[in-house]
C-alpha cells in the first residue's frame, strides 16, 4: 500500500498531463454539466427531482448572501453555488466503491506499483490551490467592481493585509486538500486494517467489509458536505468584506 | 512542490475547467432557477398582498354591515314603534266605533222593546176589554137571567121610585 500526498499522472494529453485526480475532476463537472442543461431544458414551474435540488441549494446560498451583503448578495450567488456543488460532488464521487481501488499496475524505479484509476477530485493540491485562486481572485474582482479600484486599495494600506490575502490561498487550498486526502487515507487505512483483523480474528469472519466499513463513509459522506459548505460559505464571507466594507 | 504535486499546468487546466463549469451552470440553470425563485417570491408576496387586501375588505365589509346592521334594529324599532301607535290608533277607532254601533243598537233595540211593549200593552187592553166585555156580558146575562136578582133589582127601583115620590 502506497499513500501519496501526489496525485498520480494517468496519461498526457500533449504537454498536459492528466492525473487521477483530474480524471475524477472532470467526471464531476461533467456530471454537473449534463445535469444543468438538462435541468435548465426541462426546467418546470413546479420543481421535481434533480430541479428541486438544485433550486434547494441555490436559494439557501442566495438567502444566505441576502443576509450577509444584501440584496446586492444575489449577484455572487452563481460562483458560490458553483462552489459548492462542484466540492461536493468532487468529494461525493470519491467515496464511490471503485475510487482508489480500481487502477494499473505499473512499474516505478524497478518496483511494482499500484495507481488508482480515479482518486478524490479534492484530494489534489492543484485542484483545492485553483479553487481557492479562483475564490480570492473573484474576492478582489468583486471588491473593485463594488467600490473602485481607488477604494479598494485602501484595504491593502497596510502591507499585512497583502500577506492576509496570499495566505488566503493556501489556507482555503489547504484545509479542503487536508480534510478529504486524510478522508482518503483514513478509508483507505480503515479497509486495509479491517482485511487484517478478518483474516486474523474469527469473529470478524464473514462479515461483509462495507458494513464495518459503513461509519467512515458516513462520516466522510458528512465531512465532504461540511467542507464544500465551509468553502462556499468562507468565500461569501470574504466577498461581503470587501463588497460592504468601504475603507476611509 | 513536486512532493505535494503542485504542477503549474494542472492548476491553470483545473481553474479553466472550474471556469468552463461556471459558464455552463450560468448558461443553461442559474438564469431559469433565479427567474422561478423570483416568481415564487412574487407570487408568494402577491398572495400576502392579496390577503391582506382581502382581511381589510372583509373588516371594512364587516364594519359596513354592522353599521347597517344598527340601522336596521333602529329602523325596525322604529317602524314597529310607528306600527304599534298605528295599531293603538286603529284599535281606539274600532273600540269607539264598536262602543257608537253598540249604542245606536242599543237605542234601536230599545225602540223596539219600547215598541213591542207599547204593541204588548195595546194587545193586553184590547185583550182585557174583550175580556172584560165578556165577563160583563157573562155576568150581565147571569144576572138578568137570576129571577131572584130581576126580583131584588125590581124591588129596589120600586123602593127608589118610592123614595123619590116621597121627597
Amino acid at each position: 500500500m502506497k499513500i501519496s500526498v501526489a496525485a498520480e499522472k494517468i496519461f498526457n494529453i500533449g504537454p498536459i498531463p492528466i492525473t487521477n485526480s483530474m480524471l475524477t475532476s472532470f467526471i464531476a463537472i461533467l456530471i454537473l454539466a449534463v445535469a444543468a442543461i438538462i435541468t435548465g431544458k426541462n426546467f418546470k414551474r413546479l420543481p421535481t427531482g434533480v430541479q428541486n435540488v438544485l433550486e434547494m441549494v441555490y436559494e439557501m446560498f442566495e438567502n444566505l448572501a441576502v443576509e450577509i451583503i444584501g440584496e446586492k448578495g444575489k449577484t455572487y450567488v452563481p460562483l458560490i453555488v458553483t462552489f459548492f456543488l462542484y466540492i461536493i460532488s468532487s468529494n461525493w464521487i470519491s467515496l464511490i466503491p471503485g475510487v482508489g481501488s480500481i487502477g494499473l499496475n505499473t512499474i516505478e524505479n524497478g518496483q511494482k506499483v499500484f495507481v488508482p484509476l480515479f482518486r478524490g477530485g479534492n484530494a489534489d493540491l492543484n485542484t483545492t490551490l485553483a479553487l481557492a485562486l479562483i475564490s480570492v481572485v473573484a474576492t478582489q474582482f468583486y471588491g473593485i467592481s463594488a467600490s473602485g479600484i481607488k477604494n479598494h486599495l485602501k484595504h491593502f494600506i497596510n502591507p499585512l493585509e497583502i500577506v492576509s490575502e496570499v495566505s488566503k490561498i493556501f489556507s482555503f487550498g489547504f484545509r479542503l486538500f487536508g480534510n478529504i486526502f486524510a478522508g482518503e487515507v483514513l478509508l483507505l487505512v480503515g479497509a486495509t486494517i479491517l482485511v487484517i483483523m478478518t483474516r486474523q480474528s474469527s469473529a470478524l469472519m464473514g462479515i461483509p467489509g462495507g458494513i464495518l466499513q459503513a461509519p467512515f463513509y458516513l462520516f466522510e459522506v458528512f465531512v465532504g458536505f461540511i467542507q464544500a459548505f465551509i468553502f462556499a460559505v468562507l468565500s461569501l464571507v470574504f466577498i461581503s468584506i470587501y463588497v460592504q466594507h468601504k475603507v476611509d | 512542490m513536486e512532493t505535494l504535486g503542485i504542477n503549474p499546468i494542472l492548476l491553470i487546466a483545473q481553474i479553466i475547467s472550474f471556469l468552463i463549469l461556471l459558464f455552463v451552470m450560468k448558461r443553461f440553470l442559474y438564469g431559469y432557477i433565479q427567474k422561478a425563485l423570483e416568481e415564487r417570491k412574487n407570487s408568494i408576496k402577491k398572495t400576502f398582498t392579496d390577503r391582506e387586501e382581502l382581511e381589510k375588505r372583509l373588516t371594512n365589509l364587516e364594519k359596513e354591515q354592522d353599521i347597517k346592521r344598527k340601522e336596521m334594529a333602529a329602523l325596525n324599532k322604529k317602524l314597529e314603534a310607528e306600527a304599534r301607535k298605528a295599531a293603538d290608533e286603529v284599535k281606539k277607532e274600532i273600540v269607539n266605533k264598536a262602543a257608537l254601533e253598540g249604542e245606536r243598537e242599543l237605542i234601536k233595540a230599545r225602540e223596539r222593546i219600547n215598541q213591542e211593549v207599547d204593541n204588548a200593552k195595546k194587545d193586553l187592553a184590547g185583550q182585557a176589554k174583550t175580556l172584560a166585555k165578556t165577563i160583563v156580558e157573562r155576568v150581565i146575562q147571569e144576572q138578568i137571567s137570576n129571577p131572584d136578582w130581576q126580583k131584588a133589582q125590581l124591588n129596589k127601583s120600586v123602593k127608589d121610585l118610592e123614595n123619590n115620590e116621597t121627597e
